[in-house]
């Protein structure tokens, strides 16, 4: 199952968020979206999970237009890790993980012992086994984004879209995350603020500027001196690391 | 290994929660008997509480018993009738209020944070100054209530419905302008009519009463009740996933704007028919939901039937005060209610503080 934009636009007030973007996604791939703040990254997710519908083009789940599914027939093949502050609730660890199941409800059809396997295993999946029963508000940034996760991957999609899903954690659960995504095979779009984990860590890269695509491709086709100058601002010396992926250390211009 | 350590909470938590939550059920069903039965019982002419089970038995499979034809009055025309009544609306003005607080997620709304309550005051206050709807007789005043609660509803849908989506922020701020407004027209009318009787009328009336409620006020409101807090029920799920966040009820499959949007009919019709029946009885809506969550923790498909039956009992006491406290003089219910509801809700804050400290440490 692939999930695929083609030339999707967004504007507001004239002034373009995302301006004809195309890319698709491959069966099983981790794809990461790169670009400095502003780029357009969130934008473009958003018009990918059915929050901002797209002024222009079209999105595509495999063969069926995106925006013209059910909401429910599109949340049984797509989970999304967003950005979002939460509003003020009580509800516990084990209770938000079982909203991943929703999609899979009728109305007041009562949870099964299968889904509580699905929540146990996807609270395991995150380090988070023995939190069930705590209150999600008493969490630390780190633990909910983990807890966010599990709620996706309860979901049982089989395409994945994560904004940022590495933001609030300290960088042993930034690299645990990382390799979970990775390890669970599933395809991937995730927007990414640290070029050196999107390296490590993705099949490909998209790189975005000013909500256009400028590159596309393998981490060390994108990741060029020149464009991160160009896009980002910054010099960098790009090497190798011990594990053989590229590494990169920035310095100002 | 962590995996059977979670495991075990979870397998745990789900039972105790269904045991737990089926005893808290069980209690209020049999707290909300009681209560029935201890409020016909209670008033000027006290009645023991099996004969007031008798009369309502004989009545519903006939027979006769010793008790005296006034005896019977008092219980079928008139204790029985109101204490359903506040039943109804409490339980209603609950549901109502869990619904709002999900729906606009934000913990201080009420039923009538949308400005429901100004328009049927609007309504209600017209029809006492101005003597529109003479031809419903004595239900010109809920029937003008209704209206302007359904006006209310109409102002506020059309302002907040903007550019195909209806959001919490907008909703509220509407509501808000709505009920400033109209709260400006019912002192307008109230304030230039030359009837000086007006304003005890309408503030009574405003401040809530479910004084003279007989059989034939109990209908309506009881099927609304029940077709609505029904369909409030069905959608729970949903209710759950609206008050995490917007993007989150989208992305888990939601119709947000379609959802929102049957919610807020569906409420503002209750509040509307609540209000009609029984005036603005404040504080309900807003205490008895967030009490209900302190219980049974936030997931809607507790939250609701608990809230209902909580409510209902809640306001049938509060209508017994109403009228012993300062007999023979009667009071406004919802006085009574922000004086006990008030101070009570302060009480269940500052322990709930302490509760969530000591569970911390």
């Amino acid at each position: 199952m692939t999930l695929a934009a083609q030339d999707v636009s967004y504007a507001v007030e004239g002034r373009a968020l995302i301006d004809r973007v195309t890319l698709e996604l491959r069966p099983g791939e981790f794809l990461g979206l790169v670009g400095p703040n502003g780029s357009g990254k969130s934008s473009l997710l958003r018009t990918l999970y059915r929050v901002l519908k797209p002024q222009g083009g079209v999105v595509r789940l495999d063969r069926s237009d995106l925006w013209a599914l059910p909401a429910r027939h599109a949340a049984q093949r797509l989970a999304v890790v967003a950005q979002e502050r939460m509003g003020e609730f009580d509800f516990t660890v084990a209770e938000i993980v079982m909203m991943g199941r929703t999609p899979h409800k009728r109305d007041f059809e009562p949870e099964t012992d299968e889904d509580r396997r699905i929540v146990r295993t996807s609270l395991a999946e995150v380090g988070m086994a023995g939190m069930a029963e705590r209150a999600f508000m008493t969490l630390s940034g780190g633990e909910k984004q983990r807890v966010l996760m599990a709620r996706a991957l309860a979901q049982g999609t089989d395409v994945l879209i994560l904004d940022e899903p590495t933001n609030h954690l300290d960088i042993r659960y930034q690299l645990e995350l990382m390799g979970l995504v990775k390890r669970l095979g599933l395809t991937t779009l995730a927007a990414l603020h640290d070029l050196n984990l999107a390296a490590q860590y993705c099949d490909r890269l998209v790189m975005l500027e000013a909500g256009k695509v400028v590159a596309a491709g393998a981490p060390q086709e994108v990741l060029t001196a020149e464009r991160i100058r160009e896009v980002y601002g910054v010099d960098v010396r790009i090497g190798r690391t011990a594990s053989g992926h590229i590494g990169l250390e920035f310095l100002p211009l | 290994m962590s995996g059977e350590v979670v495991g075990r909470a979870l397998d745990r938590a789900p039972a105790a929660a269904r045991l737990g939550f089926g005893a808290i059920v069980g209690l209020l069903v049999a707290g909300l008997l009681a209560t029935v039965t201890a409020a016909v019982a209670i008033g000027p002419v006290p009645l023991p509480a099996h004969r007031v089970w008798q009369i309502i038995f004989a009545q519903i499979v006939g027979g006769e018993g010793d008790w005296s034809a006034a005896q019977a009055n008092i219980v079928l025309m008139l204790r029985l009738p109101r204490v359903l009544l506040a039943a109804m609306v409490g339980a209603g003005l609950a549901a109502v209020g869990v619904t709002m607080q999900a729906v606009v997620r934000n913990p201080m709304a009420d039923p009538y944070i949308l400005g429901i309550s100004s328009g049927a005051s609007v309504g209600a206050v017209s029809v006492l100054g101005l003597g529109w709807l003479a031809f419903a007789g004595v239900f010109a005043v809920s029937l003008g209530a209704f209206a302007g609660a359904m006006l209310a509803l109409l102002i506020v849908y059309l302002v907040a419905h903007a550019g195909g989506t209806i959001s919490p922020l907008r909703l509220v701020l509407a509501g808000m302008a709505c009920s400033y407004t109209l709260s400006g027209l019912t002192s307008l009318i109230v304030l230039t009519s030359p009837d000086r009787e007006l304003a005890r009328q309408a503030m009574e009336w405003i401040l809530g009463s479910l004084a003279g409620a007989s059989w034939s006020d109990l209908g309506v409101p009881a099927a609304v009740l029940a077709l609505g807090t029904g369909l409030l029920l069905l959608r729970a799920r949903a209710l759950n996933a609206l008050m995490v966040g917007d993007e989150t009820a989208a992305t888990l499959g939601i119709e947000v704007t379609q959802v929102r949007r049957t919610l807020f009919l569906l409420a503002s019709l209750l509040t509307g028919v609540m209000v009609a029946v029984s005036g603005a009885i404040g504080f309900v809506g807003l205490v008895i939901p967030h009490i209900v969550r302190m219980l049974v923790g936030t997931d809607h498909r507790r939250v609701l039937p608990v809230a209902v039956l909580g409510g209902a009992i809640f306001l049938i006491w509060v209508d017994v005060g109403a009228r012993m406290l300062f007999a023979p003089v009667e009071l406004p219910v919802g006085v009574i209610t922000a004086l006990i509801g008030g101070p009570f809700f302060v009480y269940m804050l500052a322990t709930q503080r302490v509760r969530r400290k000591e569970s911390l440490s």
